[in-house]
């Protein structure tokens, strides 16, 4: 095999990256996209992840009591989780006004506080009543805030039942009981109340906290997306490119063979796809965005994510090529390879994370080896794992390559042979 | 350059599309530094044969040796070239980097080939393509690109499947020319093209091929002698009655032709016979615009051999 007509597909294909608009938006532009939205948007700098939900209360309550509707507004208006306001607090005249804020989205939950309250919370015989209709802004914060506007009254119930036990011992300790009855009493009441001593603690691994290293998590998988649509695609039109362009009868006239115009077009993509590679991980650890992404060449484990890399561009690829298969156009597979690999890099845990996925869609993921490699290229340079954790997904990654590889040249040698004898 | 006697030897190559016969057992030889012109109309089977002779496409029976060689060895098609009709070019490169690319795929010096194809260009009186990108060319200047493709590469063979197409007959006189001074430097050139004048123009030998066959072979003069008749009288009547003068005129004569406003007779006696074509349709009452007595050309041989043109 001669090297020489293998550079000159690789100088030919990188002059289309460089001129060609479409290539540039899809190699370059497109997942630049994704990674500035997720710093700026998604993540934002200066957030620390809390979400503030539109709370829209109505209040009935006149009552002259120390805890009544308007200390209850002020309870809400002053809470706060790890030092950032929880609710944002609007106050209506009427349930109905309320309830149209809530259809129209504008709030993500209304509380109606009525008449009475105040003296319903310090009756100990009576239950104060708080209604309360939980919305959401948008489809996706439907579930948190539930969780927040519900959890925090739980919170707030558990608070008033503390209050009147301490009301109801106070009133005991007054009664002509012993001592020893007091306390047993005051523990029995107690235990009916609370009788799970539950401490909830929540800690996230360090690597969750970090925004940069959440940055780099979306870095890897933009890399990771732009691999699967952009490989798909290059794989599925490899062949059929050079036909419809008139240009295959060419080549193949000239002393070019097979396995030299394989491994030119392979390689060539191959190159693109890792310049491309490098440009994002340069863009994602720049200051512009402050990815946590470790790539020291000359660290033996970080090359092993490079080939990691390597196995996921060429699997990509692979996968193109037997799209190829099936769609028999340019413009088929190009369609094709580049809706499949959105899906599957979105699916996948590529770019969205696993844990969002239904359970079945998470097979895919178990299935589908440029996940793996995703997966394992992030794990060394975003979460800097230790290398003997990697042994397994190594052997799986470089043996499935192979395989694919193998069914991809077969696929293109029939390809060639089908093309040219038409 | 070590030159073979035979620069192509086919025999009985045939070619099957599923069940669809492109090419019939054809046989021939092309000679070395001979200019070897297959006239045919469209999908006689001239590029399919071409596909064969450039070693992309294998034949479903027959045997083919290009410059003594198999044509499906890398080392032979080091020694040809082959313009597809179709402009090979990579529309995101300009026509030199299109020549870079193809002359590194045969391991030529790129600074050679380059200025091979500078010269080229320059005789073409184009050396402003160069530089432009091929998305950019016209139809006509895609083509002179590709023939700079074929021609800039030094091959014993150049296998040239219509080259002239979608050129104007300026440029179809220059690159004839190019091709004429190839052939002085001893290239071999297979050709396949529908033009009858760029064939006699040029070949040293023409082949008729039509649906698939090989129906004749040799020297122009020869076939003409062969199969066209001493002279043909071109009549132009007026034009809504050319179908009428055919009809009329085959009545006298066995080789009638009407196409493009005019009827061809193929006779022995000119002299006999055009007064006679003259009173027929005057008797018919046919108005005749003109009428002239010409040499036969490949057209006319290749009439007589299928009765059909070769632009149909």
């Amino acid at each position: 095999m001669r090297l020489k007509p293998i550079v000159s597909f690789i100088i030919r294909d990188l002059k289309l990256m460089v001129r060609d608009k479409t290539f540039i938006f899809w190699l370059v532009a497109w997942p630049l996209i994704w990674i500035f939205m997720t710093a700026y948007i998604f993540v934002p700098p200066t957030g620390d992840g809390t979400i503030m939900l539109s709370l829209g209360i109505v209040n009935l309550d006149s009552s002259k009591t120390p805890l009544n509707g308007s200390s209850l507004i002020r309870i809400f208006e002053e809470a706060e989780y790890n030092g950032s306001k929880l609710f944002s607090v609007k106050l209506y005249h009427s349930e109905n006004e309320a309830l149209q804020a809530l259809s129209r989205g504008e709030l993500d939950g209304v509380i109606i506080v009525p008449e009475g309250f105040g003296y319903a919370v310090i009756n100990p015989v009576e239950k104060a009543r708080l209604h309360t209709y939980v919305g959401s802004k948008t489809p996706q914060s439907a579930q948190i805030s539930s969780s927040i506007i519900i959890g925090f009254l739980e919170r707030f119930s558990e608070e008033l039942s503390f209050k009147r036990i301490e009301n109801m011992v106070n009133m005991i300790q007054q009664l002509s009981i012993s001592e020893d009855e007091k306390s047993w009493f005051n523990a029995t009441v107690q235990g009916i109340m609370q009788p799970l001593d539950l401490t909830v603690e929540h800690v996230s691994p360090e690597v969750f906290e970090d925004r940069a290293r959440t940055l780099g998590w979306y870095t890897i998988g933009a890399i990771g997306m732009m691999f699967l649509y952009f490989g798909f695609n290059s794989g599925a039109i490899l062949i059929v490119s050079e036909k419809e362009r008139g240009t295959l009868r060419k080549l193949f006239s000239t002393p070019l063979t097979e396995g030299e115009f394989l491994a030119g077009g392979f390689l060539s993509q191959l190159t693109t796809l890792l310049i491309s590679t490098l440009i994002l991980i340069l863009v994602g650890v720049s200051p512009a965005v402050g990815a946590h992404i470790v790539l020291n060449p000359l660290n033996p484990v970080h090359l092993l994510a490079v080939a990691f890399m390597v196995c996921g561009a060429l699997l990509s690829m692979s996968i193109g090529a037997l799209i190829s298969l099936v769609s028999k156009t340019v413009r088929g597979a190009s369609g094709m390879g580049t809706v499949l690999g959105l899906l599957l890099s979105f699916t996948t845990g590529i770019w969205f994370p696993l844990e969002w996925m239904p359970q079945p869609v998470r097979l895919l993921a178990v299935i589908f080896p440029p996940a793996w490699s995703i997966e394992a290229s992030r794990r060394i340079l975003v979460f800097e794992t230790l290398v003997e954790t990697l042994i397994l997904d190594s052997a799986k990654i470089f043996s499935s390559t192979a395989i694919l590889l193998a069914l991809a040249l077969l696929t293109y040698r029939n390809r060639i042979k089908q093309y040219a004898e038409s | 350059m070590n030159m073979v006697q035979e620069a192509v030897v086919a025999q009985g190559i045939s070619k099957l599309y599923n069940s669809v016969v492109a090419l019939d057992s054809v046989s021939f030889t092309v000679r070395s530094g001979e200019v070897y012109v297959f006239i045919g109309p469209n999908g006689a089977g001239k590029s399919t044969l071409f596909n064969i002779i450039a070693g992309i496409m294998k034949p479903s029976s027959g045997s083919i040796k290009v410059l003594g060689g198999n044509p499906f060895d890398p080392s032979t098609r080091l020694k040809t070239s082959y313009l597809p009709a179709t402009p090979p070019l990579y529309p995101w490169l300009t026509v030199m980097e299109n020549v870079d690319f193809y002359a590194s795929l045969y391991g030529f010096n790129k600074k050679t080939i380059r200025q091979e194809a500078k010269g080229l260009l320059e005789k073409l009186g184009v050396q402003e393509l160069a530089t432009k990108l091929s998305s950019k060319l016209s139809t006509g200047q895609m083509k002179l690109a590709s023939i700079v493709l074929a021609l800039a590469v030094e091959a014993e063979l150049l296998i040239l499947d219509e080259p002239t197409t979608a050129l104007d007959p300026g440029m179809r006189r220059s690159v004839l020319d190019l091709l004429r001074e190839k052939v002085l430097n001893r290239a071999t050139i297979l050709m396949a093209t529908h033009l009858v004048d760029e064939a006699e123009g040029l070949a040293n030998r023409v082949a008729i091929i039509d649906r698939g066959k090989l129906i004749a072979d040799g020297g122009v003069e020869e076939l003409k002698k062969l199969y066209a008749p001493p002279a043909v009288l071109v009549i132009k009547p007026s034009l809504e009655q050319v179908e009428k003068s055919s009809t009329v005129l085959k009545l006298r004569w066995e080789n009638v032709y009407s196409y493009d406003g005019e009827v061809r007779v193929h006779t022995d006696d000119p002299d006999e016979d055009l007064p006679k074509a003259i009173l027929i349709l005057a008797e018919k009452g046919i108005r005749v615009l003109s009428i002239s007595v010409v040499k036969p050309t490949l057209e006319d041989v290749f009439l007589k051999l299928t009765g059909r043109r070769l632009k149909e």
